[in-house]
């Protein structure tokens, strides 16, 4: 260990743990002025982590009240969890920590916040449309491989988080950018499976046909492929592909 | 001592210009792509802008868009926060490569970071945090910029940071670090004029001796802005927060420099409590005002 990693590993623990903790002979001037300066470094670090989580979830903050908010916000920041994490990434972390809290409806609202913002930041990917698909004869089209665009994304929905989308009721939303903007959608439960099927891996359409056939009625199996790829939801994959069944 | 190359990359297709410009936040993106409005209500537009590369960090989407949009009006400067230079583990090179990545993409006339460190062990912390100015220290850093130049295919600025504390065992100004850093690794400075004064302020030193020792030729770049104060009782305690307009002190130190240096692009930074587009203009049109009188009676160095 050099003298620079003792000095960063003290100044660290000073600003986690407290001003206490930082070397008597590491700075110049009082104690007064080291401890100013360090609750002046712990108060930059911890309000640039509490704005970046106000700002990644507005509607879970809302839902919860400021107060309960700030109270889960400290006690996630205070645990340790998302310390690595830079603010951009924060977020991810503080959602998969509120699965195990107490809060309530707010929760779903929160996972759909952070998954709207993978999808703002994903890769662009042209959409396959229906026009894509219906130039294609019968056989390219079966053999044709499907894939989840890169922004798609799907998210339990409750009563709350359709009331902030302005959606009918429904158990599963998904989240689509095929263009400009993200666009939000109900989703159906058969597209909900047809999404699980790509969601775990590209597959044919011949191979998405038969999956599907063992979880719905063979009528409904084109309407929600249909669904998924009018919505922008799904690419179609380079033929190097080879299908693992 | 050694100039500031322009460029190592042919990145520097529309270098900075001599001018104000500003700290493009979200909820300016339209006003800065619109026209500079009509001979009744002029608006100011920036000379260049520059933005914070880990807000842009994505594969795709909006804000890439935006940024793309704005690359193409505008000279921009990368203001980088994330790399930790400092770091006693070394740079961040996976931050390295997205930035990269994104440098690539948009070609920046600037790409900067700071003279601090903010990772340490699994900690990653949201602030810029001191260094020792020591020789260990001096070897280290050296090593760490020469390290993301190589890797960035470019040379950089490095930013003199605000210090609230100075370490007992400091053997070197901070002017004299910076222009080693300078003068071994060929990289530049991003002088922060607002740094000077906070610095200052907290470590009861001279503000002007610090203008006064600074080599033009190393700067590529200038930053002003706010800073809060915090009265102690027996001491002040200049807080860089950058949420308020240029203290007058600030301006002065400015001029001065300006008046020795000749134009320099010249950036206003305002990062929390973000005010109106017309309020930066306002700040941007004082800057100005300083680069214009001392135009023409120096060799720009931009």
């Amino acid at each position: 260990m050099s003298p620079l990693h003792d000095a960063q590993a003290a100044m660290a623990r000073a600003i986690i743990e407290g001003p206490s903790h930082v070397p008597a002979d590491l700075f110049e001037g009082s104690g007064k002025r080291v401890m100013m300066a360090f609750a002046s470094h712990a108060n930059t670090v911890s309000h640039a982590r509490l704005v970046a989580l106000e700002e990644t979830f507005p509607h879970a903050r809302e839902l919860l009240g400021e107060e309960r908010f700030n109270q889960l916000s400290r006690t996630f920041l205070d645990s340790g969890q998302g310390s690595d994490a830079s603010l951009g990434d924060i977020g991810g972390a503080f959602a998969s920590w509120l699965d195990d809290q107490e809060a309530g409806d707010a929760l779903p609202v929160a996972q759909f916040e952070w998954n709207w913002l993978e999808s703002y930041r994903a890769a662009e990917a042209p959409a396959l449309t229906m026009q894509d698909l219906g130039q294609l004869d019968e056989e390219r089209l079966l053999a044709t491989v499907l894939e989840l665009h890169p922004a798609a994304r799907r998210c339990t929905a409750n009563a709350s988080l359709t009331d902030i989308l302005k959606l009918p009721n429904t158990d599963q939303v998904m989240l689509v950018r095929p263009d400009a903007e993200i666009r939000i959608l109900a989703l159906e439960e058969t597209q909900s499976r047809t999404f699980s099927m790509l969601e775990e891996k590209s597959r044919s359409v011949s191979n998405l046909f038969a999956g599907l056939s063992e979880l719905m009625d063979e009528t409904q199996i084109l309407p929600a492929i249909i669904a998924l790829v009018g919505a922008g939801a799904v690419v179609k994959r380079n033929r190097d592909h080879v299908e693992t069944i | 001592m050694t100039s500031i190359p322009l460029s190592s990359s042919g990145a520097f297709a529309r270098p900075l210009p001599p001018k104000a410009g500003v700290g493009l936040k979200p909820q300016h993106y339209s006003e800065v792509l619109e026209d500079g409005g009509d001979a009744t209500t002029p608006k100011k537009l920036p000379g260049w802008v520059e933005i914070h590369p880990q807000n842009y960090f994505a594969d795709g989407g909006p804000a890439l868009r935006w940024l793309t949009a704005v690359a193409e009006k505008y000279p921009i400067s990368f203001h980088s926060t994330g790399i930790s230079l400092g770091s006693a583990e070394g740079p961040d090179m996976a931050e390295v490569d997205r930035l990269k990545r994104l440098i690539d993409r948009v070609e920046p006339a600037m790409v900067s970071d700071h003279l601090s460190w903010n990772q340490t062990g699994n900690h990653n912390f949201p602030d810029l945090l001191p260094l020792p100015y020591d020789e260990p220290t001096l070897d280290h850093f050296v090593r760490a910029v020469e390290r993301v130049q190589t890797r960035l295919g470019r040379t950089m600025l490095v930013e003199n940071p605000s210090r609230y504390l100075a370490f007992s065992g400091d053997t070197m100004s901070e002017v004299e670090f910076l222009t080693q850093i300078c003068q071994r690794t060929g990289c530049g400075l991003l002088f922060d004029i607002n740094n000077v004064l906070v610095s200052a302020t907290n470590l009861g030193t001279d503000p002007a001796e610090v203008i006064d020792a600074i080599d033009p030729a190393l700067v590529g770049e200038i930053h002003l802005a706010g800073h809060a104060t915090e009265d102690h009782g027996d001491f002040i305690m200049a807080i860089d927060d950058h949420g308020s307009a240029v203290a007058d002190a600030t301006w002065a130190l400015y001029e001065r420099f300006i008046a020795r240096s000749g134009p320099k692009p010249t950036l206003i930074e305002w990062d929390t409590d973000v005010p109106d587009y017309s309020v930066l203009a306002g700040e941007m049109a004082k800057a100005e005002t300083v680069l214009l009188q001392h135009t023409g009676s120096h060799v720009a160095a931009a």
